[in-house]
């Protein structure tokens, strides 16, 4: 709008002040300038008992050659006249539009203010418009800091149970190596293989940005955390499948315990035995999908006791999957190995990653 | 003070496993009678129909669920609830902001005296 009238020759410069919300004080802040002043540093050249007769007066007021308070700015722009239009919002005074000439070749004539005078009811509706549209602006920004709290705070209490649940996992871990363990030394030893294997498993939940872990990836860093891969006499394989974190500290653990198992008694340290882990996924008769593990030990000669070390892996296939999953196991202790089968509901989360990516 | 709770019988109610353990082995432990434990409300609610628990410990978090109906229902009856929850206290809702809670993990003799308490100014 200033440009405008500074390039349609109205005036050498111009500028839109509005009024302070505290009107008492009659303070006047500059939204916009255009012209030769734009350079000028500092505020508009006005002095406040001329803006403040403008307003209150209700009509457009011409100071010619404003007095020494307003001469000019720092750096040289002389005034020679400026006039002030005040425009409203209905009864209220909203701010002035000022003009400026800066030398004798310009001066305001009653043209000038009839002119101004059609123009100030527009420049009314512009503020109104640019206040009602900022606000929006702020209360959307509002909104969506406050969404992003929320999520936060979420989030935060989301971490916050999981750590103590955690923590509770591990406390009975402990209790229970600490009962079953013939010594320190030995309770020592199990407790942190139990320890690394709950953390290896929060590395990839942490790594996955869906929270989900892949089943295969898991395996095999069990495994390859003792210096296992795959060969003539250990095979891993199945389908890509992702399992939540709650299934997957589960299983995690369950797998584990087979393994420390089998280095001990079973496949892993037997020469000539072999172990074939492998899964599967197909639908129950109510349509869920479920996952079909199967751990199998070949070719050793004694009878493994798998979890007999210290009924901790045991218990954890026999009882905490059932409970914690709804999964169905078995668990064969007999001649030529270990044999382990875990069937449990997993939920397909497709659609519903896919709903939550553009969150992530 | 250990025959106040002795053979009392307790609903245990929570989803994980080793928490359900070590609380059972907590309270067995003081010859208390564990009821359950169960993962599920719908798992509590059957067993509830065959037995009539002293207290009940809740899990609030239960998979997806929460266990505020239950705690409605059992407190109802007159069953002094013990809340256990990994949320701090503002996850509440206002009802049962003033009931007995532990904060896990929660340690053997904070939930003793807990249970205590309720069994002391409970109405049974």
């Amino acid at each position: 709008m200033c440009d405008l009238l500074v390039e349609s020759n109205l005036a050498h410069s111009a500028g839109i002040s509005v009024l302070s919300t505290s009107d008492a004080t009659r303070d006047f802040r500059e939204i916009a300038r255009s012209g030769a002043w734009s350079r000028a540093e500092g505020p508009p050249p006005l002095d406040a008992r001329s803006c403040s007769r403008a307003i209150v007066l209700d009509q457009p007021l011409l100071v010619a050659q404003p007095g020494p308070l307003c001469s000019g700015s720092k750096d040289g722009i002389p005034v020679h006249e400026a006039l002030l239009i005040p425009f409203y919002h209905g009864a209220a005074p909203v701010g002035l539009i000022w003009l400026l000439s800066h030398d004798e070749r310009r001066e305001f004539d009653r043209e000038d203010l009839r002119l101004m005078g059609s123009i100030s009811p527009f420049v009314s509706a512009a503020h109104r418009m640019n206040a009602v549209s900022h606000q929006r602006r702020l209360s959307s920004f509002g909104q969506a800091a406050r969404q992003s709290m929320e999520r936060q705070k979420v989030l935060v209490a989301e971490l916050q149970h999981r750590v103590r649940n955690m923590l509770s996992i591990v406390r009975y871990v402990f209790s229970r190596t600490v009962e079953t363990s013939a010594d320190i030394d030995e309770a020592s030893m199990h407790f942190k293989g139990r320890l690394d294997a709950l953390a290896r498993t929060q590395v990839i939940v942490a790594q996955s940005p869906s929270g989900l872990v892949d089943l295969e990836v898991m395996i095999r860093d069990e495994l390859l955390s003792v210096g296992q891969g795959d060969g003539a006499t250990l095979i891993i394989d199945g389908p890509p499948v992702q399992i939540d974190a709650v299934a997957a500290e589960n299983i995690g653990l369950a797998i584990h315990e087979l393994t420390m198992n089998a280095i001990k008694f079973g496949a892993l340290g037997v020469p000539g035995a072999t172990l074939d882990i492998g899964w599967s996924v197909n639908m129950d008769e109510r349509g869920r999908p479920i996952l079909n593990l199967r751990w199998v030990e070949t070719g050793v000669p004694i009878v493994p006791v798998v979890g007999q070390r210290d009924g901790f892996g045991k218990e954890l296939i026999e009882k905490a999957l059932p409970y914690r999953l709804g999964a169905e196991t078995r668990l064969d202790i007999h001649g030529g190995g270990v044999r382990c089968f875990i069937s449990t509901p997993i939920e397909i989360r497709g659609t519903a990653a896919a709903m939550e990516a553009p969150d992530a | 003070m250990r025959d106040q709770l002795k053979g009392k019988r307790i609903l245990v109610v929570e989803d994980d496993y080793f928490i359900a353990a070590d609380l059972t082995r907590a309270l067995q432990r003081d010859q208390m009678i564990v009821i359950g434990p169960v993962a599920s409300v719908a798992q509590a609610n059957e067993t509830l129909a065959d037995n009539a628990p002293d207290a009940a410990i809740l899990d609030i978090e239960l998979g997806s669920k929460t266990s505020y109906r239950l705690a409605d229902r059992l407190m109802e009856e007159q069953v002094p609830v013990l809340f256990v929850t990994g949320y701090d206290g503002w996850h509440l809702p206002e009802p049962y902001l003033s009931q007995p809670r532990l904060t896990k993990p929660a340690g053997d003799k904070e939930l003793i005296s807990a249970l205590r308490a309720m069994i002391r100014s409970g109405p049974c």
